[in-house]
């Protein structure tokens, strides 16, 4: 892959995809064009898929013209943290409820974004996540998850 | 006059005035933080909208809104850092006068010239919005069909980065909106057998992903961080009114070039507002002053692009056609509390119209007053560490998807949808063709689909009518135009090359 863009490999893997959907669109399950002479369920979205497919190969190809994608291994491994840590909290959320994983998050995540303070980070984490949770489950009454330990939060 | 009165009760309300009041306050230190923007402000209030009234909801998002265009500027003017990309223009001026000494002029030409686009975009509104609706309750199925097509493509169009780029995310968008149960014959789309994802992807869970989380991201892979250093003494003072005297054309003429951008689709106030900065540098009294600390600048720059704010809400409002990513989301939570704009709602819900404009003339008023009293305070936003308020951004933005409907599954939509952001943007996607995609995807295709039944199936048809004729040739010159503008240069290069031989 080395001097392949961004743009090309993106583009290349939304080409494959829209080749699978396109393919998918003439499953068994969609075929009723005798019910609705040919504007189907998939009608619209086999047309959608087709100027995809022109749009992606088209990026493709213009993006084999751009610069070739830089890894800066530094970067990566930040915005890969934030994102692991991210997707971690919000799976944790409906396993342990709303309040524990975010007061959790709420302490790493300034960290992993560049953040030193332990102190404040530590403050910010025992103080953010419950006020918000207060002010939304109990004032908004917008009801966050619950952790299956404790019957308050 | 009786809609009238209703819609002012419905404003004067305490809820109704305190959401004005502290939308606004919210809205500006939103844009004054770089980097957050009108459209993560307004996903982020979305929770709190949820237990709201209807009216007491539209004034906090509308206040977040108008606000955060205006926030921008402050950031503009004492750190050289727009805090929106619509304030880019105003540093131009703004912060050379800062450096003078004059941030606090500065700040009050902004803040004179913000408020008066704010209301002149109102008026526009006021004016423009019901005529709009009420020619388009002539429209049928195929005039829908080819508007929705010319907003996309408008959109894609004008987008950062390249066209094919911008058409290929608004396609995305349009195929994303299309899965779970399709509302013409009941059959599910693209759901490989998973049950929860009949209902499809849901519209906010997204956008907090593609543009709150995505954000994040993109914060985190950039080394570089700013860092606001304010060096110069913030206040507020407003310009005299014999230095308004000279400049009230050029007020005026910004205004209108910000009130008829905000009103075409997928323009909005960042380009609005250099589109006015380069008639001033063209035609203003002082020009040749301009980008040295000049007052005309930021006159120009802020009216227009705050006289975007009540513009862009005329075919959101009217027609049901978001002109961008702010709209789109406010059109979203519009429906979230039982309002679904077009011409409908003109008819059968005047006094909620009437409202709106009341909301949009007093949030204007107070962005004033805020901004008048609170510069100073705002700027010391500045100073709170991005990596703490990043990480309170991902949870208010987390709590706004979960609360549309209380399922967990739109936090892992929105999480996918800020993974799926964060490398589209990486290689220059934009993402607002996406979200209008998203939410013209069903427009579109049901009113194709009812387009061909009246055509009996003959999209031939769908030319004879004139308006849709004029749509579809304007869609067409949008997509032919930077081929017309490579011949068109390709040409000039030539005459260029004969003439220097």
């Amino acid at each position: 892959m080395a001097g392949a863009s961004w743009a090309s490999v993106i583009g290349g893997l939304i080409f494959l995809t829209t080749a699978f959907l396109f393919h998918h669109t003439f499953a068994d399950a969609y075929q009723t064009s005798i019910l609705t002479a040919g504007r189907g369920p998939v009608f619209f979205p086999r047309i959608i898929l087709a100027a995809m497919a022109v749009l992606s190969l088209m990026v493709t190809v213009e993006g084999l013209r751009e610069k070739g994608a830089e890894f800066r291994p530094r970067e990566i491994l930040v915005a890969g943290a934030a994102i692991v840590l991210t997707g971690g909290y919000i799976f944790s959320i409906e396993a342990a409820g709303f309040l524990i994983p975010t007061v959790i998050f709420t302490f790493l995540m300034p960290f992993v974004l560049g953040y030193r303070s332990v102190p404040m980070a530590l403050i910010i984490a025992l103080t953010y996540p419950p006020a918000v949770w207060y002010i939304f489950d109990k004032v908004f009454l917008i009801i966050l998850p619950s952790s299956p330990w404790f019957e308050a939060f | 006059m009786e809609l009238f009165s209703l819609g002012l009760e419905h404003v004067l309300t305490l809820p109704a005035l305190v959401s004005i009041i502290v939308g606004t306050i919210l809205g500006v230190a939103v844009g004054v933080l770089p980097g957050l923007g009108s459209v993560v402000g307004i996903t982020m209030i979305l929770p709190f909208t949820f237990s709201m009234g209807q009216i007491p909801a539209l004034a906090l998002m509308l206040g977040v809104y108008c606000g955060s265009v205006y926030g921008g500027s402050i950031s503009a003017i004492v750190i050289n850092t727009p805090g929106t990309p619509q304030a880019a223009a105003t540093a131009l001026d703004g912060y050379p006068m800062a450096q003078r000494g004059e941030a606090d002029l500065a700040i009050g030409w902004a803040t004179m010239a913000s408020t008066i686009g704010g209301l002149f975009s109102v008026v526009v509104l006021i004016i423009a919005a019901p005529q709009l609706a009420a020619f388009s309750l002539n429209f049928t199925s195929i005039e829908y069909f080819a508007l929705g097509v010319f907003a996309l493509i408008c959109i894609a169009n004008v987008s950062r980065g390249a066209m094919s780029k911008g058409l290929l995310a608004g396609a995305i968008g349009l195929f994303l909106a299309t899965v779970g149960v399709d509302h013409v014959t009941g059959d599910m789309r693209f759901t490989f057998g998973s049950f929860e994802m009949t209902a499809g992807i849901s519209l906010i869970p997204a956008i907090v992903g593609l543009f709150a989380l995505s954000e994040v991201f993109i914060r985190a892979s950039e080394s570089t961080r700013v860092k606001a250093v304010i060096a110069h003494k913030v206040g507020f003072r407003l310009p005299p009114l014999s230095a308004w005297k000279p400049r009230l054309w050029l007020l005026l003429k910004s205004c209108t070039i910000g009130s008829f951008i905000g009103t075409l689709p997928g323009t909005g106030a960042a380009t609005s507002s250099f589109i006015a900065y380069s008639e001033a540098k063209r035609s203003a009294p002082n020009r040749d002053k301009l980008g040295t600390g000049e007052p005309d600048g930021i006159v120009a720059a802020e009216s227009a692009n705050n006289a975007v704010t009540g513009s862009a809400m005329v075919p959101t409002l009217a027609l049901g056609i978001p002109g961008d990513p702010v709209t789109a989301v406010m059109l979203g939570s519009f429906i979230v509390h039982g309002l679904a704009p077009g011409p409908r709602l003109f008819t059968e819900h005047l006094d909620l119209v009437y409202a709106v404009f009341l909301i949009l003339v007093a949030v204007n008023l107070v962005m004033f007053v805020v901004g008048a009293l609170g510069a100073q305070i705002f700027t010391r936003a500045l100073k709170v560490p991005e990596p703490l308020l990043m990480t309170m951004v991902v949870v208010i933005a987390l709590i706004g998807a979960y609360g549309v409907r209380g399922n967990a599954l739109d936090l892992a939509t929105a999480f996918i949808a800020g993974v799926g952001g964060f490398v589209l943007r990486k290689a220059g996607f934009p993402l607002a063709p996406l979200v209008i995609g998203m939410v013209l995807s069903q427009m579109i295709e049901n009113s194709l689909r009812q387009g061909l039944l009246l055509t009996r199936g003959s999209f031939l048809a769908f030319f004879e009518r004139p308006i849709a004729l004029s749509l579809f040739i304007l869609t067409a010159l949008m997509l032919a135009w930077p081929i017309i503008r490579w011949l068109r240069d390709r040409n000039r290069e030539a005459r260029n090359d004969i003439k220097n031989t």
